[in-house]
């Protein structure tokens, strides 16, 4: 899947979340207002009912002083007055009472006497109402305060005192006093409760006035400030005179938004309101968002980590997949490729069989013997490199070494082939200080890779171009030693080009069964050059060509730093011309004394548990004229020496691993031997463990070289022959 | 009216007065202002006053003082050479110890408290209002008149700046005088002075003519409303009130002789029945519904009742009577805010050096001696009231607490009236109640350093 397609599968999950948030949120909202405004509603009925309880309260007292009038037999108006006077004073609700007499004459209790004529109060009387409360306006007649105060009334049935007949009573208090009986819940301190009348003045407010001069008006408040959705202030009015409840937002003109609610008190033309900040809604909301989004993220987290893991569960599967596949590949490409040397082998071995006799095709069939042989070896030295550079076991030396004679000889390496097949070799060598420190044989072989490669794929009348430079930035300074190799050759797709330096894909390189090799090659190289802080890079196109590039970062020799390097040179050359009977005549480099040469053949004493490998190499040593001694263990190997005559032995051939003593332990002994040649001695490790740190542990057991099996019996016999000579090999 | 007004020629409504007010301020603030510093934050100042009627006699649309201190607020911030924020509070008259006690340690705590001196001189024995020493300069001082300017000096030192005062005489209904055959007593042009002797021969005529449902004098005890009346009325038989140290002394024979006056007339019919369940309002009501013959107005209200009605003193200890006189002015509370201090002093040296604020007491009797002989002629009876002064007594006392006084006070003249203590019980029980209160008011008493 590509990366497009990643970011829009994502980008669509994101806007799914998204909206699907925006919904739940937006119901969570609409949840949330629904539940706050039914705790609004819940209050204002609580709130509406105890208002009503505190009128019926005041009504009932109303209706007791009447009962008590009769009580007491009041006989005419003043009497009647008196009555009523007392019963303010011991009232703890009304100011103030009045009878209104059926020609619309109000009498207080305190004596005050008002025609039809100077008030209006009557007509609260003859509106057909029993009950009824009102907020006091000196419109209506001016009274004794100047107080803000609500008036109660009752409508009597023609009550006959003396010679009058009343009509109704009313009972005056003070809004201030009564405002503890008409106390309200304001929503937790959040809201502000209040009732207005139709007028809009406060019956009930936050910060009451006590004087008619300074009572607030709820529609001022309304016109100083707005009302949303369309709602006008006209419509509030109505549907307050009208007893409707409703719901309206608004902002103040202090510019608080507010959301209010408004329930009629039954019986009057009150509304009661209650306003509660918008603030308060979204703060109720602002948990659950809260809440909601870490929830959300929290699921997205998990999500995201579920698929994560699922990916990478995926992925590894894929890569384990397809690295079995691949090693099962390259396992059978192994199997075919040694398979096929081995079918080889088999059938040389019976062609030899059947022509024993026939110098000549013995001569061919050995000829091809060695060559599947040799294959066989190079395919497990590269199998044995990619396992050990893979395990990181590979262990790299820091030599000097001359960077300009390791390229020719690579070059020199491949000039026959190249010649052979018709290829033309180019070489641009521009290493103006060659002696370097490194792994010689490693770099070696990471540029005979690509130079073999280059040879094997370039095709006939091709040509190969190899071009050494290198930057030095300094005395003493690490060299950046770049070797590029390009070819004319078939070249490689760019998906090829990507798994090129992969193991296991290598062989699916198909190009290469028509070639020899391993295939491993670029891996080993590749892998190597890493290792040595270097990079290995490929540039190619199908049917026109590879070029591979090695750079390596390697320290200049410091031997032959600025100054010196000629002195050296003209030493090494003067030690090069040394005369051969000099150096036969003198003893070894090292002081040690030649092995005896005398007129008998060479003594060497072979350990070796094998007895095939012992017959073979004893067989290439005695027709090379050696004389050998084969001992069968390290046991009989420490024997046969310290049984010999000083001397006797010019070297040891010393298999690693042995029964009874191992070679290492039986070179130990030997060169702990109290004789003068235990130390000189040359020995040989002969061994199948040919990592860097069998060669250390050979050498630490007191060993002179090593001699890897499979015999190279060419180099085998050329560091016999200096031994043969006198001298070290 | 024969003085022009101080802001306009002719009279200005309430909204063109404050825009006037503020106009004129801003003008007058200019330069002031531009040499403040331009990022200074500006001083919080609040100031309150109880909800009050005022009139002023050149500028009809003035209802409520608070008008007037508004408008004085907006011109000082104007006009004041640094940024100022003046907020004024008005409160109800019950709500004083709410909105000045109650508010001390908040941000709502007064600054400047304009009232009544028989409510707010309490506040100064809190330590919280400061001395106006250094605000008073010699003008301000020589500007004020004597009588009124030692109702504000307590130990020496002024804590209240007088503004206006309102003198406190009784009228008395010439119609039901005459219904009564009390003629001879009607008397235009002149506060008239009955003697004790007088006083019960019109009252009992009174009782005995007037029609049922009309009562001859005022009186309530109710509520602290009806002290200053019956405070005055107590003098009637002689007796000092208060002896040298200000403590009530009305068990002696001239308090008590009063007081069984006052008890005696109860059963003489010459208050409304059960009066001392009335307050000030009912009476006041019923005199102006022609219910009551006699009742209390001050310089101002009288205006209500054009020449319906004649003027007296009280009764009191010598042939002149006895007149009350209510002060009415400006405090300064230190609220541990030096600045804030300093700012609302500067407000009163405002108000008191710039001769406009000041004509707006003419409406009241004047505290400024220049302001009442600018609108002497143009006030109501100003000259009648002026004479009047040598007759008027300070009935607080100067006492350290007189709101707790008038607390106690009521109840044993409520109790008197319904016949539940004797005049000597009564006695008794008001020297010891008032006399604990003023004693508790010495004790607590703390004036600012």
């Amino acid at each position: 899947m590509n990366r497009g397609r990643y970011i829009a599968i994502v980008a669509v999950a994101a806007l799914v979340i998204a909206g699907a948030a925006g919904v739940y949120l937006a119901q969570l909202s609409a949840t949330v207002s629904g539940n706050l405004m039914t705790s609004v509603d819940e209050i204002s009925r609580h709130d509406v009912e105890s208002i009503e309880g505190a009128l019926d309260d005041a009504y009932g007292r109303l209706d007791s002083v009447i009962k008590r009038m009769d009580v007491y037999e009041v006989r005419d108006v003043h009497e009647a007055q008196e009555q009523l006077n007392l019963e303010a004073a011991s009232s703890n609700l009304f100011n103030a009472l009045y009878l209104i007499d059926d020609t619309g004459v109000l009498y207080s209790s305190s004596y005050l006497v008002m025609e039809a004529g100077e008030h209006t109060y009557d007509e609260l009387i003859v509106d057909g109402r029993d009950r009824f409360v009102t907020l006091y306006d000196d419109a209506m007649g001016r009274l004794e305060t100047t107080k803000e105060s609500l008036l109660f009334g009752v409508h009597l049935d023609d009550l006959r005192i003396g010679d009058h007949t009343f009509v109704g009573l009313l009972g005056r208090s003070d809004l201030s006093a009564i405002s503890k009986q008409l106390v309200i819940e304001s929503f937790d301190d959040q809201g502000v409760s209040s009732v207005v009348d139709a007028e809009g003045y406060y019956i009930v407010s936050a910060s009451p006035a006590t004087d008619l001069a300074g009572r607030d008006n709820f529609y001022t408040m309304l016109e100083e400030g707005s009302i949303e959705g369309g709602v006008t202030l006209e419509d509030v009015r109505r549907n307050i005179a009208e007893g409707e409840s409703f719901v309206i937002n608004c902002t103040t003109g202090a510019g608080e938004r507010l959301v209010m609610s408004f329930a009629p008190v039954e019986g009057t033309s009150w509304s009661f309101i209650m306003a509660v900040p918008t603030e308060v809604f979204n703060q109720r909301f602002a948990p659950f968002i809260a809440l909601t989004a870490g929830m959300l993220t929290a699921m997205l987290v998990v999500v995201g980590i579920m698929f994560a893991v699922i990916l990478r569960s995926v992925r590894q599967s894929m890569r384990a997949r397809a690295e079995v596949a691949a090693r099962t590949e390259f396992l059978s490409n192994m199997s075919h490729e040694i398979r096929t040397p081995l079918n080889g082998i088999i059938g040389l071995n019976h062609l030899m069989e059947r022509h024993i006799d026939d110098t000549e095709a013995m001569r061919g069939y050995v000829g091809k013997l060695g060559k599947a042989a040799q294959y066989l070896l190079s395919l497990v030295n590269d199998i044995l490199d990619v396992s050990k550079l893979q395990a990181g076991k590979v262990e790299l030396v820091h030599e000097p070494f001359d960077a300009a004679a390791l390229i020719e000889n690579v070059c020199e390496m491949q000039r026959e082939p190249m010649e052979a097949r018709g290829i033309r070799f180019e070489v641009s060598c521009d290493l103006p200080r060659p002696h370097l420190v490194g792994d010689e044989v490693r770099i070696s072989q990471v540029l005979m890779n690509i130079l073999s490669n280059a040879v094997k794929f370039t095709p006939e009348g091709g040509t190969v171009t190899l071009t050494a430079a290198e930057m030095v930035p300094g005395p003493g300074r690490t060299a950046t030693l770049t070797v590029s190799v390009e070819d004319t050759g078939c070249g490689m797709t760019p998906e090829f080009q990507r798994h090129i330096f992969d193991v296991f894909t290598q062989e699916r390189n198909h190009n290469s069964e028509s070639q020899k090799g391993t295939g491993l090659g670029m891996s080993i190289s590749y892998l190597l050059t890493r290792q040595m802080g270097g990079e290995l890079a490929v540039v190619s196109e199908l049917g026109s060509g590879s070029r591979f590039t090695v750079s390596l970062p390697l320290p200049v020799d410091g031997a032959f730093a600025e100054g010196e390097a000629s002195a050296l040179a003209a030493d090494a050359a003067a030690a090069g011309s040394a005369p051969a009977a000099d150096a036969a005549a003198s003893p070894a480099p090292d002081g040690r004394p030649a092995a005896s040469s005398g007129d008998g053949p060479v003594e060497i004493l072979v350990a070796e548990d094998n007895e095939l490998n012992a017959d073979i190499i004893a067989s290439i040593l005695t027709e090379e004229g050696f004389s050998v001694t084969v001992a069968a263990d390290g046991e009989q190997a420490v024997a046969a020496f310290e049984a010999s005559p000083p001397g006797h032995y010019a070297a040891i051939f010393m298999d690693a691993q042995m029964p009874v003593m191992d070679g290492y332990a039986a070179a130990r002994a030997i060169r702990d031997l109290p004789r003068d040649d235990a130390a000189t001695v040359r020995i040989f490790a002969c061994t199948a463990s040919t990592f860097a740190e069998d060669r250390a542990r050979a050498l630490d057991a007191g060993m002179d070289d090593f001699l890897p099996k499979p015999l190279n019996v060419g180099l085998m016999l050329q560091k016999l022959a200096g031994i043969r000579e006198g001298g070290r090999p | 009216m024969t003085a022009p007004p101080p802001l306009s020629g002719r009279p200005l409504s309430r909204r063109a007065f404050c825009a006037a007010a503020a106009l004129g301020a801003g003008a007058l603030a200019g330069l002031p202002a531009c040499a403040a510093p331009p990022a200074a934050a500006p001083v919080h100042l609040v100031v309150k006053l109880p909800r009050t009627g005022h009139t002023v006699v050149f500028d009809d649309s003035i209802k409520q003082m608070e008008t007037v201190v508004q408008a004085m607020a907006d011109d000082f911030q104007q006009s004041y050479g640094r940024p100022v924020e003046v907020e004024v509070v008005v409160f109800e008259q019950n709500q004083y110890d709410n909105a000045v006690v109650g508010a001390f340690d908040t941000d709502k705590a007064p600054d400047v408290l304009y009232g009544d001196y028989f409510n707010i001189s309490t506040y100064v024995r809190t330590g919280r209002v400061a001395p106006l020493d250094d605000v008073v300069t010699p003008a301000i001082r020589n500007d004020i008149f004597d009588h009124v300017w030692d109702m504000g000096v307590v130990e020496g030192r002024p804590y209240l700046l007088p503004y206006l005062t309102r003198q406190n005489v009784l009228a008395y209904n010439k119609e039901l005088f005459s219904r009564a055959g009390l003629d001879a007593f009607i008397a235009d042009g002149e506060i008239s002075a009955w003697s004790r002797d007088e006083w019960t021969r019109i009252l009992d005529a009174l009782a005995a003519e007037l029609p049922r449902g009309t009562f001859p004098l005022m009186m309530y005890a109710a509520s602290s409303q009806g002290d200053t009346h019956i405070m005055t009325l107590l003098r009637s038989a002689g007796s000092p009130f208060y002896d040298e140290t200000g403590h009530f002394v009305l068990s002696e024979p001239e308090g008590v002789a009063a007081l069984r006056w006052l008890q005696e007339g109860v059963g003489r019919g010459w208050f409304p029945p059960h009066a001392e369940n009335l307050e000030i309002e009912d009476c006041s009501s019923l005199f102006r519904a022609g219910q009551l013959a006699i009742y209390m107005v001050n310089n101002a209200s009288i205006t209500r009742y054009g020449d319906t009605v004649g003027l007296v003193n009280f009764p009191g200890p010598d042939e002149g009577g006895c007149a009350t006189s209510f002060a009415s002015g400006f405090q300064v509370f230190d609220n541990g805010d030096a600045e804030k201090l300093a700012v609302a002093k500067d407000f009163l040296r405002f108000v008191y050096e710039d001769g406009r604020w000041l004509d707006y007491a003419a409406g009241a009797l004047p505290a400024s001696r220049r302001v009442a002989e600018r609108y002497g002629a143009d006030i109501p009876s100003y000259e009648l009231f002026r004479a009047n002064a040598a007759n008027v007594w300070d009935f607080t006392g100067n006492n350290p607490d007189t709101r707790s006084v008038r607390d106690v006070f009521y109840t044993g003249i409520h109790d008197l009236l319904m016949g539940k203590l004797t005049p000597e019980a009564c006695a008794a029980y008001l020297d010891e109640q008032c006399n604990a209160r003023i004693d508790e008011g010495w004790a607590e008493s703390r004036l600012h350093e």
